[in-house]
């Protein structure tokens, strides 16, 4: 739905029959903003909507000239970036507006900003109130401009061109509008006098570099029932008919729809400040629904995820139990299996292998024993001592000669015995001390019979 | 009527879906801590269950070796039968049996093995009865062996008929790992 504001009154109309159309007037003694105003005109929406079965939540509030002016500013006449709180200081030189009563936009060209404001005064309660009754204002636009920039878009005027329309409301007033590569770089108004519209012109005609064609809006609402003015008639125009309602409706959908943006969009918050999300609604929904699916599908894919891993694990606990079983087969699988594992794994290799720089204890009868077998049986000898520790052996024995040490020596060392060279001293009697140390080492024993035939 | 229909519809979707979005939020929070969980616990088993595999190769591999130690320190009753036994075995007198000495256990450096090593002196042994005694007295699967062996004779050396002194050292090596099993 669209909402056609001006001071004496409101014209409602239909966006997907733009035909239907309910104009709302306000009494201009009570003041168009009076209690009784705004009571009357929200009543008469709400009637509108619920006759025409129209979407309550779909709403351009479109502006006219009275309230809704163009400015050119000079970039360098601002102290920072333009932002819209500084055009709107900006536009307090230029307009006579408090900066906290209108709300601007701005289209940057060049060196210049194009800037577009509103008066919030006239407009905020009524917005409020269409507000309260649930009705969502979506846009709010200066008419014309909307208008012509649909027409352009569509093709059916130039890019660059001057517009000139008769304006509907009391009074005879014309609209004259300059569009430069699609933008509009000045919207004025201004009598239908000859020197008025003289001066118009020429002021709006230099700010354009090149020749651009001049068109007499001839629309449905406006309809100039006197006639062209005299003053239109002296400068050469192109008359054009254009469905106002018609191209309205289109451009207020497009909006809607979101396919275009407005040249100016001046709810910025500040005017039906109620939802600022309404223009983004449906991709805030969208947003959402694909929040929740996104989430909805990681936590299912998680659960999968775990429930695979879950089942692993449990395989990898069967295994476990299976392998205890198998390798004790009188034992009960308790719950710390892995534990008890590594406790008889540590005992087994503890029982049976030595670590960490222990050796396996040699038994002194598997010296002895060999020890015994390997003495010569020819050899006439007396024993003093034997003394085995661990493998190592010291004998000491009483010989004939010092050869019979050498003699001794080589049969131990047949025998599997490493032995040191034998030392022997001459003891009492003549006999030879003699002392053989050694060491037990079987994998050394050679498997052939000594040369010496002993 | 229509207003509270309206404030409904545009003021409580926004904290409902809030809610809901944080709950969602919420539950993925959950969903994934589980899954980090189950994923954690399940890698651990199954490592564990390769690690058991391994032991339990190992385990069966040591079984058809030697045991060349006991878990128990052997109490010193159990000694004195084995003594009284190998004795026996030997055909020793018990006169000839001067002293059995049981020492306490000692750890073996910083290993997990413990010795205890019991002294015995004997007297006026042939050899053969020397060899037997000692065969007697060795125990493997307790880890009991004769580390050490000295043999004296007893009579002149050029007898014919050898007697020894004797004087040995029965040694129990202990499986014992300063941690925990």
């Amino acid at each position: 739905m669209i909402i056609r504001w001006s001071p004496q009154g409101s014209l409602l109309q239909s966006i997907a029959q733009p035909d239907v159309t309910e104009l709302v007037k306000f009494d201009c003694e009570q003041g168009a903003d009076s209690i009784d105003s705004i009571e009357r005109f929200t009543n008469a929406v709400d009637a509108f909507v619920s006759q025409h079965s129209i979407n309550r939540k779909q709403l351009v509030v479109c502006t006219g000239s009275e309230i809704t002016y163009l400015v050119r500013i000079a970039r360098g006449a601002l102290d920072a970036e333009p932002t819209h709180d500084s055009i709107r200081f900006a536009i307090e030189a230029v307009l006579p507006l408090d900066a906290e009563a209108v709300e601007v936009d701005f289209l940057p060209r060049g060196g210049t900003l194009i800037c577009a404001a509103v008066e919030t005064t006239p407009l905020r309660s009524f917005l409020d109130a269409l507000e309260h009754r649930g009705l969502e204002v979506h846009h709010i636009v200066p008419e014309s401009l909307l208008v012509y920039q649909h027409l352009i878009a569509a093709q059916k005027i130039p890019a660059t061109v001057q517009l000139i329309r008769k304006t509907q409301g009391p009074g005879n007033w014309l609209e004259f509008l300059t569009i430069a590569n699609s933008v509009p770089v000045a919207w004025g108004k201004c009598s239908t006098n000859n020197q008025a519209f003289s001066q118009e012109l020429q002021m709006q005609t230099e700010l354009l570099d090149i020749e651009a064609p001049r068109l007499w809006i001839q629309s449905d609402d406006a309809i100039d029932k006197d006639g062209e003015s005299s003053a239109v008639n002296a400068v050469e125009v192109e008359r054009i008919q254009v469905d106002w309602n018609g191209s309205l409706a289109a451009a207020s959908q497009s909006l809607l729809s979101h396919q275009r943006q407005a040249w100016f969009d001046l709810r910025r918050g500040t005017l039906a400040e109620h939802d600022p999300l309404r223009a983004i609604r449906s991709s805030v929904r969208a947003f959402v629904i694909m929040f929740f699916s996104a989430v909805l599908v990681s936590c299912a894919a998680l659960c999968w995820k775990a429930s695979q891993y879950a089942s692993r694990g449990n395989g990898a606990s069967e295994t476990i139990a299976a392998v205890f079983q198998e390798t004790f087969p009188n034992q009960r699988a308790s719950g710390a299996v892995v534990k008890r594992m590594k406790s008889e794994h540590i005992k087994a290799l503890g029982q049976r292998t030595t670590s960490g720089g222990v050796e396996e204890p040699i038994d002194a009868i598997d010296v002895l024993v060999p020890l015994a077998d390997a003495f010569p049986p020819d050899l006439a000898m007396a024993v003093r001592s034997i003394r085995i520790n661990d493998g190592d052996f010291v004998l000491d024995l009483d010989l004939g000669s010092h050869e019979q040490a050498g003699t001794v020596s080589r049969a131990l060392e047949a025998a599997g015995f490493h032995t040191e060279p034998p030392s022997s001293v001459r003891g009492s009697r003549g006999r030879i001390q003699t002392s053989l140390r050694g060491t037990f080492s079987p994998s050394t024993a050679p498997t052939t019979e000594p040369a010496d035939g002993r | 009527m229509g207003d509270k229909t309206n404030a409904f519809t545009t003021r409580y979707p926004t904290w409902v879906t809030a809610m809901l979005a944080l709950a969602a939020l919420f539950g993925l929070f959950i969903s994934y801590h589980q899954y980090a969980s189950t994923r954690r616990s399940s890698g651990a088993t199954i490592d564990d269950a390769a690690q058991v595999q391994k032991w339990a190769r190992e385990i069966v591999q040591a079984r058809h070796r030697p045991r060349v130690a006991s878990l128990e320190v052997e109490p010193p009753d159990r000694i004195s039968r084995r003594v009284d036994v190998a004795l026996s075995a030997a055909e020793i007198r018990p006169s000839s049996l001067l002293s059995v000495d049981p020492q306490a256990p000692s750890r073996v450096g910083r290993t997990a093995y413990q010795l205890r090593a019991t002294q015995m002196v004997l007297q006026d042994l042939t050899l053969k009865q020397v060899i037997l005694f000692s065969s007697a007295l060795r125990d493997a699967e307790n880890g009991m062996t004769v580390r050490d062996l000295s043999l004296t004779p007893r009579t002149n050396p050029l007898v014919q008929e050898e007697h020894w002194n004797v004087r040995l050292t029965l040694t129990q090596m202990i499986f014992s790992p300063i941690s925990d099993l």
